[in-house]
């Protein structure tokens, strides 16, 4: 049963509907900072998303008896962690852990927040070969999570802006959440300010400025799937791949 | 239909008069405590400036939220609105704007009045604004 706020329902409607073709159009001048997502010229293959797709079904149930963060804004919705921080404590304990550190305030830069997250031991809590194979071929310094999500029918995230610091670190590149739709149609849709519906593609890999307000509305009649990471990018190419992507986005619109 | 609804808090008893676009629009009799000012709007343009004027006012006069077609901008944005939701002009005993300055803010302590610049589409304006208020304000609490 999805849980109904009237008042955040009417601005994720609201936001639906929004006009921002000329927003769009300001993007082909704007630095990649101001963009609102960046679908990344890379791909993770079919054969092995398909895997990765059986392995989240399996683990719907784990799924449902997690609590989600913050409910009331993503009804429907919930989460499971392939990889993270280790404390010896259990699963969700280091989960909120990670979350906290993630959202801290007092993080200035991603040097800052490497620092404090070498302190930690990492691991694979759900073994998935598949993955771990292609996001160890990702470019990127270091990695610090992984997150499976799934949105069920008529599942929900209200209209509202992630408070992880990583986006904060962007300069004039863009540096978000990585983020992976593994299965969904067309209507398990995703919007975001200042571009609206983002045209998603199962498997392709996508930044998500989510430092910009956004929300979600799976209005298919499936589970919506996805994997999304998260890593230090300080690396020639991730800043390459940023800047080939671009061009290539760009010229869809 | 647009409308516009001003939530304040009052602290005294007093009248406020609503300019549209340089125009008279309204008047309203605030009492101590919760009020809602609501405004209909008829005519509008690219930009658009709302303006709620407090001439009586000896003491404060707080904001608390700000709603476009029953969609709350306090609702959206939490606390973050009080930091950056409208212009505050204060006004001298002598009649004269900006004696005292500006500022961003909700608050009003004597004789003052609120601007709202608003562009058209409104519903657009809304999300802008949220968007705005976050750029402005998250990173600093």
């Amino acid at each position: 049963m999805i849980k109904y706020n009237p008042q955040h329902d009417l601005l994720l409607e609201e936001f639906k509907n929004i006009n921002w073709h000329e927003e769009r159009q300001q993007l082909k001048t704007s630095p990649l900072n101001k963009f609102p997502f960046l679908p990344l010229d890379i791909k993770i293959p079919t054969a092995d998303r398909k895997i990765i797709f059986e392995q989240l079904k399996e683990q719907n149930k784990k799924m449902n008896e997690i609590p989600l963060f913050g409910p009331d804004y993503q009804p429907g919705a919930n989460k499971i962690w392939f990889y993270g921080m280790r404390t010896g404590t259990d699963w969700i304990k280091d989960y909120k852990e990670w979350y906290k550190i993630s959202s801290d305030t007092d993080i200035q830069d991603i040097d800052h927040l490497d620092r404090i997250m070498s302190k930690y031991d990492y691991e694979w809590k759900i073994e998935c070969p598949e993955l771990k194979t292609f996001i160890d071929s990702f470019p990127k310094k270091k990695l610090y999570s992984v997150e499976g999500g799934n949105y069920q029918p008529d599942g929900k995230a209200y209209v509202h802006h992630d408070r992880e610091k990583f986006n904060r670190v962007s300069g004039d590149l863009l540096y978000g959440r990585i983020y992976i739709p593994i299965e969904w149609e067309d209507s398990a849709s995703l919007y975001w300010y200042g571009f609206g519906k983002v045209p998603i593609e199962s498997g392709r890999v996508y930044v998500l400025n989510t430092r910009q307000i956004h929300g979600s509305h799976n209005q298919s009649t499936e589970h919506r799937y996805a994997v999304h990471f998260a890593i230090n990018p300080k690396t020639n190419k991730f800043e390459d791949l940023l800047k080939s992507s671009k061009q290539n986005f760009l010229k869809t619109f | 239909m647009h409308k516009l609804t001003i939530k304040i808090d009052a602290s005294t008893q007093q009248d406020s008069t609503v300019i549209w676009n340089g125009t008279f629009h309204s008047s309203h009799k605030i009492n101590i405590g919760h009020n809602t000012i609501p405004v209909s709007i008829k005519n509008w343009q690219d930009v658009n400036d709302l303006r709620i004027y407090f001439l009586q006012n000896t003491a404060s006069i707080r904001i608390t939220d700000v709603l476009y077609n029953n969609m709350s901008i306090a609702d959206a944005t939490g606390q973050l609105h009080r930091y950056n939701l409208m212009q505050i002009n204060f006004i001298s005993q002598k009649g004269q704007d900006n004696d005292y300055g500006t500022a961003l803010g909700t608050s009003i302590d004597g004789l003052g009045y609120l601007s709202l610049k608003l562009t058209y589409p409104f519903n657009k304006w809304f999300f802008k604004k949220w968007q705005e208020i976050i750029e402005v304000t998250y990173d600093k609490v």
